[in-house]
């Protein structure tokens, strides 16, 4: 991007200057001549963790194929750039043409986390925008947010211009159309948002308003705008296979999180873990079929000289055609020394046949999932899996040469006891004894395990949406607990900071009555919040103590049946009763079958392809 | 085979670091399919070598590194693929084979550097061109380096002088002892009274051989 001279100078006098100034290969320039839609796409977070977001690249890709339209990238800055920004008075640009943030048409948000609410009003404030949707007038962007959280979006509705729920691919085209129109026949924002209220899966927050009942909850989402869908429907790409996907990403000059050629090979997930929002929101489970993937493959690898390839789903696994399409592109790309990776591959599902194409070109570890650590609590959380075939899974792991594991758990689950806590431990040292049950001509090298505790936290579009997260102080006392237990050699254990979920636990279901302390807390110094460094809770505390807000009435407190949600009036597609229904199964420990075997009439079974083949069957 | 690539990187590039470069470099070989030589081991990666690390926000016309190829490819044939697949802002010079086995990081003698500061005022200039003969004329100088200790510059310096309103200088860069041309740089603005800004850009690394000094590019390695 083009800058100042001083500018230039303040770039050596931050960490990683090559995060603001873009270049890098494969970036869109166009002629601003000839754009008419400037779209700023937005990541509330570092460029390292931007970059590697499948979402943004793809929208990325999909904006600038739109003739007329320009999307460039914009990052949150981090910390010590934030401050030459503000001492210097430069406002936040962008890293294609060096935009600042005020000047464009639609400046678009991705929501990836809870924890980068801090972020977005940081952005919006660096970028000269006001930061709430009732100031902003004619002139300014329209700002829309998407992504995870737009499951919820209440908290930070009072930011946002609109917000789309769901898959971004075909609405955004239409957004973007309709806004070129708008611009063209002279541009006002009411106007614009009327219309743009009434394609599917846009949500227009200040056409809604919540009515409380005295206890503090929700009477009603009222309709404030006539025209305005009562509720809001999500938004699900028509044909995934066909539609447009990463083909000629960026390639970034600096490491990312996700440093390769990351392929999107199938979306939704058909197993129904119950505390997984993922899982939920972005049903129905859809294919992209393998010679999709790998016309994707070529193209990419192309394009970017990576050396691994990334095979991107909620579960790699249950992907039909993995088999075919792992061997495919261990063929073709094994020459040109580029190595396949599946992420998110469920244990049952890991087989060794599998383990052995993909350590063909580079030796991975295992990384598992388990999420509970007894069989009670796993099946509470319908996580279908047994210690057996866990057990069976790293044994044939270790034989092929493996020697490191990761294992993934949640502390503070529903109905959690210190039992199902030993049984982490428990887990743990089977698989250690696993290890040296392998005999040592098969087995390679030292073991090591690492053990990584999370939170968990309840969230919208979920089995567990009506629950009660366990306090801080119980969450501390758990991880402290199993740290004791934990105390074993050549084992590592990391667990998540719980003042964080704490707070990420109070957004993933809170209301707007929110929003003026996530102001508060920004002016107060809160940003980068999803880093453990810069995070302060009693920041947070005290802007909810300002505003008269009881965090625990939204992370603690478990809700009745009927409350009505914050997010009523969102619909995700998923039915509030299959919820419920399942919400109560998992109190009796009663599992749910995976889609693939039984439709379970989640609420998508009148689209979902998965549904469709057992009523043919 | 083994080649000695020159190249040149200007722009917003030049804020990458040195694992970045080669990070860089490695995918653009990658992307202009030229049949490169790889490790052997659990990670293979393209066997290639820089003759020295550049610093974070500094641009070359002069620097250089060593890849093996597992094939035969002409010289000519790699730096015109290899400039169709990187971007604009690193640009091959030259390509040329290594005849021997010299390593090309352990035939670093010295580099030179073009330092451009960015003036306030006209007279500026003068006074950096003082401080510049005055380093020059000096047999020690005393000056602190990037973590603030001090050291006797001097004989890193080879040569210092003024090139129009740019500092030229060539200062020893081996492994028994080497400069940073931004030690030199606040070690003269220090001297001249002055607080300014200033760029950076490496121009050619040389060697010596029979006690003469060649730059790397018509050194046969």
């Amino acid at each position: 991007m083009p800058f100042n001279a001083d500018f230039e100078q303040s770039l050596m006098k931050v960490e990683k200057p090559a995060r603001y100034v873009g270049g890098e290969l494969n970036s869109v320039m166009k002629d601003p001549g000839e754009v008419e839609v400037n779209f700023a796409l937005g990541f509330a977070d570092t460029y390292e963790v931007g970059m590697s977001h499948l979402g943004i690249n793809i929208l990325y890709e999909v904006i600038n194929a739109l003739p007329g339209v320009w999307a460039q990238r914009v990052f949150c800055p981090w910390t010590d750039m934030i401050s030459v920004l503000r001492e210097s008075g430069e406002p936040l640009r962008s890293l294609e043409g060096g935009m600042p943030l005020c000047d464009f048409d639609i400046v678009g948000i991705n929501l990836s986390y809870e924890m980068c609410y801090s972020n977005v009003l940081a952005m919006l404030d660096l970028g000269r925008l006001p930061m709430l949707a009732r100031d902003r007038g004619d002139g300014d962007p329209v700002v829309i947010g998407g992504g995870a959280c737009t499951v919820n979006p209440e908290p930070v509705a009072d930011f946002f211009d609109l917000f789309v729920l769901g898959e971004g691919e075909e609405v955004t085209r239409e957004l973007c159309l309709l806004f070129a129109r708008h611009k063209k026949e002279g541009f006002s924002r009411a106007a614009f948002l009327r219309e743009a209220a009434k394609l599917e899966g846009v949500y227009v927050p200040s056409f809604y308003e919540p009515v409380y009942n005295t206890d503090g909850t929700i009477r009603e989402v009222a309709v404030r705008q006539e025209g305005a869908p009562p509720v809001v429907k999500k938004r699900i790409v028509e044909n995934f296979d066909a539609e447009q996907t990463i083909k000629k990403p960026v390639l970034p000059y600096i490491n990312t999180v996700h440093d390769r050629c990351t392929l999107e090979i199938m979306r939704g997930c058909p197993r129904g873990c119950r505390f997984c929002q993922a899982g939920f929101a972005m049903r129905p489970v859809r294919e992209r079929r393998a010679d999709t993937v790998r016309a994707a493959a070529r193209s990419v690898i192309a394009a970017t000289g990576y050396d691994e390839i990334s095979l991107s789903s909620l579960s790699s696994g249950d992907y039909s055609q993995v088999d075919e399409l792992v061997g495919g592109l261990v063929r073709e790309f094994s020459d040109q020394r580029v190595s396949v990776s599946l992420p998110s591959l469920r244990i049952d599902s890991f087989e060794k046949d599998l383990a052995a194409e993909l350590q063909r070109v580079r030796k991975t570890g295992l990384t598992f999932a388990p999420e509970a650590g007894s069989q009670r609590l796993r099946d509470v959380i319908n996580k279908n899996i047994s210690q057996d075939e866990i057990i069976a899974t790293v044994v044939r792991a270790f034989e092929s040469g493996v020697s490191s594991v990761k294992l993934y758990f949640m502390i503070g689950l529903p109905t959690e006891t210190m039992e199902d806590l030993d049984g982490i431990a428990d887990m743990v040292k089977s698989i250690r004894e696993a290890f040296y049950s392998v005999p040592k001509e098969k087995r390679r090298g030292f073991l090591n395990i690492t053990v990584s505790a999370s939170c968990f936290v309840p969230k919208a579009c979920t089995p567990f949406m009506w629950e009660a997260q366990d306090t801080v102080e119980t969450l501390g006392q758990k991880q402290q607990y199993l740290r004791g237990k934990l105390k074993i050699k050549g084992v590592k254990f990391n667990y998540h900071d719980a003042a964080t979920s704490f707070l990420e636990a109070v957004l993933a279901r809170g209301d707007r009555r929110l929003a003026p302390a996530l102001l508060m807390a920004y002016r107060n110094g809160a940003v980068m919040d999803a880093w453990y460094e810069f995070f302060s809770l009693e920041r947070y505390m005290e802007a909810f103590r300002a505003c008269g807000i009881d965090p625990a009435f939204y992370a603690n407190r478990e809700r009745a049946a009927g409350e009505v949600m914050p997010f009523e009036h969102l619909d995700c597609r998923i039915g509030k009763a299959f919820l419920r229904r399942e919400r109560d199964r998992a109190y009796e420990g009663v599992t749910t079958q995976e889609c693939r075997k039984q439709c379970h009439a989640c609420g998508l079974q009148d689209i979902c392809g998965l549904a469709k083949k057992q009523v043919n069957r | 085979m083994k080649l000695i690539i020159k190249y040149s990187r200007h722009g917003a590039v030049k804020y990458i670091s040195h694992l970045d470069m080669q990070r860089t470099f490695g995918r653009a070989v990658r992307r202009a399919g030229i049949p490169a030589e790889y490790s052997q081991g659990f990670n293979p990666h393209i066997v290639m070598s820089f003759a020295s690390p550049l610093s974070v926000g500094y641009e070359t016309d002069g620097d250089y590194l060593e890849l093996s190829l597992a094939r035969e490819m002409e010289p000519e044939k790699v730096r015109d693929a290899l400039n169709a697949a990187l971007p604009q802002e690193l640009r091959i010079l030259d390509v040329h084979e290594a005849t021997g086995t010299k390593k090309l990081m352990a035939q670093n003698e010295s580099a030179s550097y073009r330092v451009k500061i960015h003036f306030k005022n006209a007279q500026d200039c003068d006074k950096i061109r003082n401080a510049a003969e005055k380093v020059r004329m000096a047999r020690e100088y005393a000056a602190k380096d990037r973590k603030g200790r001090e050291l006797d510059i001097r004989p890193l310096i080879l040569e210092i002088g003024m090139d129009g309103d740019e500092v030229r200088l060539l200062l020893k860069n081996a492994s028994d002892g080497a400069l940073n041309p931004a030690v030199v740089a606040n070690a003269l603005l220090l001297e001249a009274g002055l607080d300014a800004e200033y760029s950076v850009c490496r121009t050619e690394c040389y060697t010596v051989a029979n006690g003469e000094r060649i730059p790397f590019q018509e050194y046969s390695f």
